[in-house]
């Protein structure tokens, strides 16, 4: 009877072929992750060495005012960012879908920023908030003297001017994905909601944000992705300055890796974003993919 | 016979061209550095051209700049495949390479070209590390310059300081003619330049080297360092407000224009104005010192040549050696780079007049001050210059509060 007999056994070709990408996760990111946790153990400068020092290296960083700034201005350029993105990006979105004349061409419009590299945004929002060339100065001649937009080089307020480059940069991508979102709204759902005489308003925030919930995780990852690794921007804005007032992480260790050959603190630095990314991360992986689905 | 000459000819050509392979290949040196830019790069082909005339082969392997370059290199030799040279700042940059064994002893070059005598003691103590030297120094940057504008001070009506106590009052003359008193720009590393520039022109020899040679930590907490701090916030007032948002060579382009008075700048700023046309005593002028001692820190560029491991490497030490070292090359390279010779024995005749003076300068050892990679870690010159920075641009900050940031960054670095 064949339909009873066992199946030959076959080699599971999908299992081999993963392999070498699982050696690869295995040495290349795994590894050089131990590695960097073990280096930040030792007093190694400018090449690795094995002198184990014990947290000698963590006390210092968290006595380094620069360090402890950096992390303060990440959490600020993170919140504002990844938030005014979000609200833009759905605003955008909304307003793309209600049915306008030439959407294509909005769409790429908005769309366009996200296509340039955080160092060209970077470099032309330097030169438009440059109060000696661009916006202010451009304003002051027209007439309007008293007009200041002097952000990127007021300490206090640099941090923000890199916020708002990386929104321009950004909000684009986001206003894609929720656009994507809001199209694959039944058309049904809209007209029940015209039925039921729900002010437009009221239906966007109730109903279909929770819709969109989805895209929104999607932006938020890969905004947060973009904050953790924000070096490119913050070098070719304000290359950390005035002073270190938009100093970041990722900038902070960059420093130290060569040009101040303290591969020790720089190491320390790393191994603390890696835990503090693996803290945040951690628990929300384990809500949306690994928590047994509930059934209802 | 035709077709047997034919072949006589090629296999003479092809034993030619390998023999000459052979021979070439003994004197190929790979070359890592970060001389990049148009006159950097105009430099170096003197030296290029000096290596492969003396029957070398110059392998040029340039990265765009420093903190590529350490790292291309670190990795190379650590990876054991290491060029033949490598370009460095002198001083405890290389220490690390040569305390762990990856440089080439480079003292029997040292004594058979008399090194000791050529160079000044600074130089020759940043290249040596435990008795033995380890790198050519192959230019010298004088650091603390003050350019300024011709124009801008007749203009302003006034001369150039020949004290300390007269700068003040001649900037307060210059922002009355509504002129910017000084040029300055927002980079980091000029800011702890000027921080340090200001002690020669102040006289404040003592001061520098307990910060950067002793690291004293009492000698910060004196009331000496915090009248020198007074007098550091006193000059960020004077830069214009766009300052934050300047590179250097804007700044530089300021003094050019004469829309700015003054400009505290290493002697690479001379380019600048050589590429604008100007003349130096006529157009601007170069000052080391107010009538004092005139202090001039000097700094030198470096090259390491890294073990190899093959015995074959000998002989293109030796050539690189001698060829940079040479005072002929190392005038011309320096001519078009901007800076001086590291050899003191070298011919000043083609030098203008802002070299001239800076190479007076060097000849003198009254004057003579290491410049601060020579004397101190990265990692320390780095967290001075954090604590630098700091100060400047938060202008709440007290000079109490910076001597506490200061004695930190200097507590927590060797």
């Amino acid at each position: 009877m064949p339909s009873t007999r066992k199946p030959p056994r076959r080699l599971n070709m999908a299992g081999i072929a993963l392999w070498p990408s699982w050696i690869i996760v295995a040495v290349a990111y795994i590894g050089t992750m131990v590695w960097t946790v073990g280096i930040s153990f030792t007093n190694s400068k400018l090449l690795p060495v094995a002198n184990y020092a014990g947290f000698s290296q963590y006390k210092r960083l968290f006595g380094t005012p620069r360090w402890l700034q950096s992390i303060d201005n990440m959490f600020v350029f993170g919140i504002l960012f990844i938030l005014i993105c979000l609200v833009l990006g759905f605003l955008m979105a909304v307003a793309l879908d209600q049915k306008i004349r030439a959407e294509n061409v909005f769409r790429t419009i908005y769309l366009y920023p996200y296509s340039l590299s955080f160092i060209v945004t970077g470099v032309i929002w330097q030169w438009m908030m440059n109060p000696a060339l661009g916006i202010q100065k451009a304003v002051n001649d027209l007439g309007w003297t008293s007009f200041e937009f002097d952000w990127v080089v007021d300490p206090d307020k640099a941090i923000y001017a890199v916020v708002l480059a990386a929104v321009w940069q950004s909000a684009g991508l986001v206003m894609a994905l929720m656009l994507a979102g809001l199209r694959g709204v039944d058309p049904d759902l809209w007209k029940a909601i015209r039925v039921d005489g729900v002010p437009t308003w009221r239906a966007y925030i109730s109903i279909i944000i929770p819709i969109l919930s989805p895209m929104i995780v999607t932006s938020v990852v890969l905004l947060g992705i973009s904050v953790v690794k924000s070096y490119d921007l913050v070098v070719a804005l304000t290359n950390g300055g005035p002073g270190t007032a938009t100093d970041v992480p990722a900038k902070f260790i960059m420093d130290f890796l060569f040009l101040r050959s303290n591969i020790g603190l720089a190491s320390a630095g790393a191994t603390v974003m890696l835990v503090a990314v693996v803290a945040a991360v951690a628990p929300w992986v384990y809500a949306v993919y690994m928590r047994p689905k509930t059934t209802g | 016979m035709k077709n047997l000459s034919k072949i006589s000819i090629l296999a003479g050509a092809i034993a030619m061209t390998a023999l000459g392979a052979v021979h070439a290949e003994t004197r190929k040196a790979e070359v890592m550095h970060w001389w990049t830019t148009g006159s950097e790069a105009a430099a170096l082909k003197t030296l290029v051209d000096a290596y492969n005339k003396a029957g070398g082969e110059w392998v040029d392997h340039a990265v765009p700049d420093y903190e590529s370059a350490l790292a291309a290199a670190t990795s190379a030799i650590v990876g054991g495949s290491p060029p033949a040279a490598l370009q460095f700042i002198g001083g405890k940059q290389f220490t690390d390479l040569a305390a762990q064994d990856y440089l080439t002893d480079l003292t029997p070059y040292a004594e058979a070209g008399k090194w000791a005598d050529a160079l000044p003691p600074a130089f020759m103590s940043a290249v040596t590390y435990d008795n033995k030297v380890y790198a050519i120094p192959i230019d010298n940057h004088g650091v603390n310059w003050m350019w300024s504008s011709t124009s801008a001070l007749k203009k302003a009506g006034v001369t150039l300081p020949t004290k300390w106590d007269e700068f003040f009052p001649m900037l307060d003359k210059i922002k009355a003619a509504g002129i910017t008193p000084v040029a300055q720009s927002g980079e980091p590393w000029v800011q702890l330049e000027v921080f340090y520039q200001l002690m020669m022109f102040r006289g404040d020899l003592d001061l520098y080297y307990a910060i950067f040679r002793d690291g004293n930590v009492d000698v910060v907490k004196s009331p000496e360092f915090k009248a020198f701090a007074e007098d550091l916030r006193k000059y960020t007032t004077y830069m214009d407000a766009g300052s934050a948002g300047l590179k250097w060579n804007d700044a530089t382009s300021m003094v050019i224009k004469g829309t700015a008075a003054v400009q505290f700048m290493g002697d690479w700023a001379k380019g600048e104005f050589t590429a604008a046309g100007l003349k130096p005593g006529v157009d601007y002028d170069c000052t080391i010192g107010f009538g004092g001692k005139d202090y001039y820190i000097m700094s030198s560029d470096v090259f390491v040549l890294p073990k190899s491991a093959s015995a074959e490497m000998a002989p293109v030490h030796k050539l690189l050696a001698e060829t940079m070292m040479s005072p002929e090359v190392q005038v011309a390279f320096n001519n078009l780079k901007g800076g001086l010779p590291a050899r003191l024995d070298a011919d000043p005749s083609s030098f203008d007049a802002c070299a001239a003076k800076g190479f007076a300068a060097m000849k003198n050892p009254e004057q003579q001050v290491a410049g601060i990679e020579m004397m101190t870690s990265s990692d320390r010159v780095g967290a001075v210059q954090d604590a630098v920075i700091q100060f400047w641009n938060t202008p709440s900050m007290t000079s109490d509060d910076f001597v506490a940031a200061l004695a930190q960054a200097i507590e927590t670095t060797e």
